[in-house]
């Protein structure tokens, strides 16, 4: 013990000690976020190139590259996360996509040629493909996601199975149904239900969280947020996505836990004024910068508080690797939101 | 050896400090409570999805140690490399690469659309191209025929009806008659044009011998032979000269003086001289029609006929034929020359051959 030197690791940034951290703590808890700008930079002129010179092929590649090193970024507790997907498993993801698509087109067209009639329902059925498809992407990616997320070694997941995704299919069509229909007005409600939905089925290894959010205030939060944008021609946006963010992220519980921001509006109104502008002067070479300070405003203000107990966390058995392949086929479909 | 680092069991969301002992073939990993794992050093990895901290497992147990100090990695015998030094290597290695494939595009692209080559063409002075235009010339000016007064007067009376729209172009052009034995007429840089006296022989009217003059004039006024110099001296390799004086291009030695005389221009400059040589014909007032017979007589004794710059390149002497025909408003503007005029012109040179 006498010998550790703590001068020594220049690798290791995290502000906490881990070693005196206790597993469980009722005490407030920051992300961090240790990303650097020229670091991002390289990242993504990296990816930018491979992804010209390959024209456009390289993208699930980069996607995966840029979330590595976000996720190695982020820590809590003093331990980093990290993400175990592959730009291969992207790839065949978005290959599956296309093939899936083709064949609905081909399928269409073969329809419509032998009864020539049907083209007349096209306009309606379209709607509900892309829905489908949006629904897929929004369920199946966060999955995968998730799953390939690792913190202390223990992978995060959303549990999916036959009757979930029939639910979340049926919660999808009637929220963007009622959404349109209500020109709008039930998407507030839409968007609540699903993250309820989502959320409550998500967990890091065997614990689950829990999303106890009202529509009925998240709804009230939007409108208030898009009638002061409007009428502060768009200067109270940032409080508008502060309060959003935070109405998620307060009503999120794990274990005994919840989640606060503590991000200030004005602060994001100084990003905002200043991604805009750094943007545009530097011609988007300040792009990596500027993201990457976006990152660490969010990372860094995203607090846990209340009890937790880590040691209580296990490994959830269902991401044992006996059934890796078999969910690999209907997990990655990742569209990236 | 003893170093810290943190344990997590694979099995709870723990992070457990631990020392780390390298003994002989072995690295203990101990905990407060006792021994954690015993790992040979020969089955210990690297977990390449952590890529930001060096963290390594061993064999297939799910269990990891996240090395604090990087020292030990050197000792566990295991790769390096965290992302950051990783990435940057990455980089470096398609930065070359890919720049010079960007490049090589964007040249390809400048190339292609001659917007580069036009530009440096510019670039070149009159003078220079007048040095270049001496090295050409050092052989085959004892072969020029001098023209009497008469011969002259009327080779210039031609010149000034072609260059009637735009005289202020007209110093940048001169015409010699040469005696070699080849049937053709080209343009050299410095805005020289040489009619070959075969040529001269060949062409059975004024209206015909303003027809390969009108195209000839057109190569110089749109310095189509500098600017295939330059691209000939940019195709083998001169890239470097991109950078600094553009007349460098123009430092040719006698035996590429000689390639400058059988130079093609591009097709698309032989049809930007056809254009331009249409428009000249009827802004003279003298009809397409003569350089139209011109080439149908070509194509009809030689269908094949590659050799003639003024042929050299396609579109074919029938598809010329015919536009310089179309082409024709059916003017009747006083004549160039007089038939004496013409006959002694064509006369010019005799006495060598
Ligand atoms: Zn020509």
């Amino acid at each position: 013990m006498s010998e550790y030197q703590p001068d020594q690791t220049p690798q290791n940034e995290v502000v906490h000690d881990p070693y005196t951290t206790p597993p469980s703590s009722t005490a407030t808890h920051n992300f961090e976020y240790s990303g650097d700008g020229v670091e991002m930079a390289l990242l993504f002129l990296k990816n930018l190139l491979l992804t010209i010179v390959t024209i456009g092929l390289y993208r699930p590649w980069a996607r995966t590259n840029l979330r590595r090193y976000v996720w190695g970024h982020v820590s809590f507790l003093g331990d980093r996360a990290s993400y175990t997907g592959t730009g291969l498993e992207l790839f065949k993801g978005w290959a599956k996509l296309i093939g899936l698509l083709i064949a609905a087109f081909l399928t269409i067209g073969l329809i419509t040629r032998i009864v020539p009639f049907s083209a007349v329902l096209l306009p309606f059925v379209t709607p509900f493909a892309y829905i489908a498809v949006f629904a897929l992407a929004t369920y199946a990616g966060l999955r995968y996601r998730l799953s390939r997320t690792k913190w202390r070694e223990i992978k995060f997941g959303v549990d999916k199975n036959k009757e979930s995704t029939n639910e979340f299919f049926r919660l999808y069509f009637l929220g963007a149904f009622l959404s349109v229909v209500t020109f709008g007005i039930y998407y507030p409600w839409f968007k609540n239900s699903e993250r309820t939905f989502l959320t409550n089925r998500s967990r890091l290894g065997n614990a689950y969280f829990s999303f106890n959010g009202i529509s009925g205030e998240y709804a009230a939060l939007c409108f208030k947020g898009i009638f002061l944008s409007f009428i502060t021609l768009g200067f109270y946006l940032p409080w508008f996505i502060r309060s959003l963010v935070e109405f998620r992220l307060n009503h999120t519980k794990f274990q005994s836990s919840r989640f606060l921001f503590t991000l200030k509006g004005s602060d994001l109104l100084i990003y905002g004024i200043c991604a805009y502008f750094g943007t545009v002067l530097s011609f988007g070479l300040a792009t990596p910068w500027i993201y990457n300070w976006g990152l660490r405003l969010f990372v860094t203000n995203i607090k846990i508080e209340g009890a937790f107990d880590m040691a209580a966390v296990t490994a959830s058995l269902s991401d044992g690797s006996s059934l890796a392949e078999q969910t690999v086929l209907e997990y990655d479909l990742d569209l990236g939101f | 050896m003893i170093v810290r680092g943190k344990y997590f069991d694979g099995l709870n969301a723990v992070s457990v400090p631990v020392d780390l002992f390298i003994e002989g073939n072995v690295l203990r990993i101990e905990t407060a409570e006792g021994t954690a794992g015993r790992w040979p050093l020969g089955s210990i990895f690297r977990d390449e999805s952590h890529s930001v901290s060096v963290v390594i497992g061993c064999a297939a147990g799910e269990d990891r140690v996240e090395v604090v100090d990087p020292s030990v990695v050197a000792a566990l015998n295991i790769s390096k490399r965290v992302w950051a030094i990783n990435d940057l290597r990455d980089t470096k290695r398609i930065l070359i690469p890919s720049f010079i494939a960007l490049l090589a595009v964007v040249f390809v692209g400048l190339w292609h659309s001659r917007v580069l080559t036009r530009y440096l063409a510019t670039k070149v002075t009159l003078e220079q191209e007048q040095k270049v235009l001496a090295l050409v010339e050092r052989d085959s000016l004892k072969n020029e025929c001098t023209l009497n007064s008469k011969q002259s007067f009327a080779l210039d009376k031609l010149l000034a009806r072609l260059y009637r729209n735009d005289p202020e172009n007209r110093a940048s052009t001169k015409v010699k008659i040469l005696s070699l034995n080849a049937n053709n007429a080209f343009t050299l840089p410095g805005g020289e044009i040489w009619i070959l006296k075969p040529l001269l022989m060949d062409v059975q009217t004024p209206a015909e011998l303003a027809g390969v003059l009108a195209h000839e004039i057109e190569h110089v006024e749109k310095r189509h032979v500098v600017e295939s110099i330059i691209r000939s001296a940019l195709f083998t390799g001169l890239l470097n000269a991109l950078a600094g004086d553009v007349s460098g291009f123009l430092l040719i030695d006698p035996s590429t003086a000689a390639q400058i005389l059988g130079m093609k221009l591009s097709r698309e400059m032989e049809e930007e001289a056809d254009d331009g040589a249409l428009k000249r014909l009827l802004a003279a007032g003298i009809s397409p029609i003569g350089a139209s017979e011109f080439f149908v007589r070509l194509e009809q004794r030689d269908p094949t006929s590659g050799r003639l710059e003024f042929l050299s390149t396609h579109p074919g002497s029938a598809a010329r034929a015919k536009r310089f025909w179309e082409a024709d408003r059916g003017r009747t503007d006083p004549p160039i020359m007089t038939e004496e005029e013409w006959a002694d012109l064509q006369s010019s040179c005799e006495t060598v051959l």
